[in-house]
């Protein structure tokens, strides 16, 4: 049914795009507010996405990948919104802080450092992330949906997740130094 | 479990905590609004291998395009001023003029305030964003985001162009509500700057730009503490003014205005209009009263915040 929808969609059916956006909404909204870290950023891209998903489906040749072809339109979207605000740079600084503490498995020192070590990423490296750690698809498959080859896509993961490691590492060799210092 | 499997759970729980639950309502409005108004982007046969024309429409596509090309040039010969005829409407003597009717209606001369003239009633894609008082300029936002004028005579300004025109201003996107000076020498449209570090919330600011084309200028910046991005800039009838909308972090907003070149900005409604988002804010033909549309509700004031009529701000 889900692919009659799409479909349907492709042939300009707007009712049928609407019942497939709202499906979907959800998850691309939690994909868009953990790479972006802001609701109204977030808000945006979502939007952006889906207005192109709707011009171009046209295009899109197997309704079976519309999801995943979904996902890369709004990680695109994220970066868009990001080159608007701030330039992709390993400067940026710690972003905003829009937080929900439903899971208290962490203890907020934790949180704290993941979120510093996550923040800390490039844009495209928080994206794989949330790709992998949150939606649950392969390297493979994330390749797939971003169009880049299934190398770059075990590098850019591997490199995202080490460069969280060595920011939690980090984190965790300064706090006793701070401690000195205010001794 | 070796270190790698630790930090990988860490993240995936971590990522589960963080992601929101729910998108809110206003963005699948808010799409919605755009995309019953966009076109799809359908495949047009090329010359080269990857073609995709239906086998039945093709010759019959084809034999329309042909009697609209033979219709178009009949009309094109007949235009006064081309086919040895005067010029009969004071649009078509102008000479940017394009006007593709032989015989020009009588909307296509000026137009008394609020009719369009006739050129202007031709489909465009894009969301409308007002009018100029003389009806012969009309803002529209394209789905790009970027801002143009259409013009009587058929032909169009970009007004904006995303980050390219505004080198300068660092980090300005996506203008969120724009307006155009009721004489339609003027555009002024929000849009975002830098980040606000530490905070949720971006600085914003005003800018101006010519209606015709050009570089754009700051009007005023948004100022941290009291608000971060800006929305809805609207001009008073008169073109004396502009009302604008500014958003906190935590979704609160105030309604402001100021003289037409930035000056003399104080907040006339203030102190969180309560819930969400505000969608609209415009001013009465007569300039005694401005109308504001949010998830609360919509209210009506007057331009100095007296005489506020609808749902209660909260304190």
């Amino acid at each position: 049914m889900r692919r009659d929808l799409v479909e349907a969609a492709r042939r300009g059916d707007h009712e049928a795009f609407e019942v497939l956006a709202t499906s979907v909404g959800d998850r691309l909204y939690a994909v868009a507010r953990l790479v972006l870290r802001s609701s109204d950023l977030a808000e945006d891209a979502v939007q952006e996405a889906l207005v192109r998903a709707w011009q171009q489906l046209p295009s899109l040749r197997d309704p079976d990948r519309f999801d995943a072809w979904l996902y890369r339109l709004v990680v695109n979207a994220c970066a868009d919104q990001g080159r608007q605000l701030r330039r992709w740079s390993l400067e940026v600084g710690p972003l905003v802080v829009e937080r929900s503490f439903r899971d208290d498995t962490e203890s907020i020192a934790d949180r704290d450092q993941l979120e510093r070590a996550f923040t800390r990423l490039k844009p495209e490296q928080r994206a794989v992330i949330v790709l992998h750690h949150h939606i649950g698809f392969s390297a493979a498959e994330i390749a797939r949906i971003l169009g880049i080859p299934e190398g770059t896509a075990r590098s850019r993961l591997h490199y995202a997740t080490e460069a969280m490691r060595a920011a939690l590492q980090a984190d965790a060799r300064q706090a006793p130094v701070a401690e000195k210092g205010t001794a | 479990m070796t270190s790698q499997e630790q930090l990988d759970q860490k993240i995936g729980r971590w990522l589960e905590a963080e992601a929101p639950t729910q998108m809110p309502d206003r963005v699948l409005l808010a799409t919605f609004e755009r995309t019953r108004r966009s076109r799809q982007h359908r495949r047009w046969p090329t010359l080269l291998g990857r073609i995709q024309v239906n086998p039945t429409v093709a010759p019959v596509a084809a034999v329309a395009v042909v009697v609209v090309a033979i219709f178009g040039l009949a009309l094109y010969v007949n235009q006064p001023g081309v086919g040895g005829r005067p010029p009969t409407s004071t649009l078509a003597a102008s000479p940017s003029a394009a006007s593709p009717s032989a015989e020009p209606s009588p909307s296509a001369t000026a137009a008394p305030t609020g009719t369009a003239p006739a050129i202007l009633r031709q489909p465009y894609d894009g969301l409308p964003l007002g009018w100029s008082s003389d009806g012969t300029r009309l803002l529209i936002q394209k789905d790009d985001g970027n801002l143009f004028v259409l013009h009587a005579d058929g032909s169009e300004t970009q007004v904006t162009e995303q980050l390219s025109a505004l080198k300068d201003i660092r980090g300005s996107g996506r203008p969120v509500g724009a307006t155009i000076s009721p004489d339609g020498s003027r555009v002024v449209f929000a849009g975002l700057t830098e980040g606000w570090e530490g905070h949720s919330c971006h600085f914003g600011a005003l800018f101006a730009v010519d209606a015709d084309g050009g570089p754009a200028e700051v009007l005023w910046r948004s100022q941290p503490p009291h608000n971060g991005i800006l929305r809805y800039p609207t001009f008073s009838p008169d073109g004396t003014q502009i009302a604008f909308v500014d958003d906190y972090c935590d979704s609160s907003h105030n309604v402001w205005v100021m003289n037409a070149d930035g000056s003399e900005a104080h907040k006339i409604v203030s102190n969180a209009l309560g819930v969400g988002h505000v969608y609209a804010l415009r001013w009465s033909a007569a300039g005694d009263r401005l109308a504001l549309s949010s998830d609360l509700g919509s209210q009506t004031f007057a331009p100095d915040g007296s005489d506020f009529r609808g749902p209660s701000p909260r304190p």
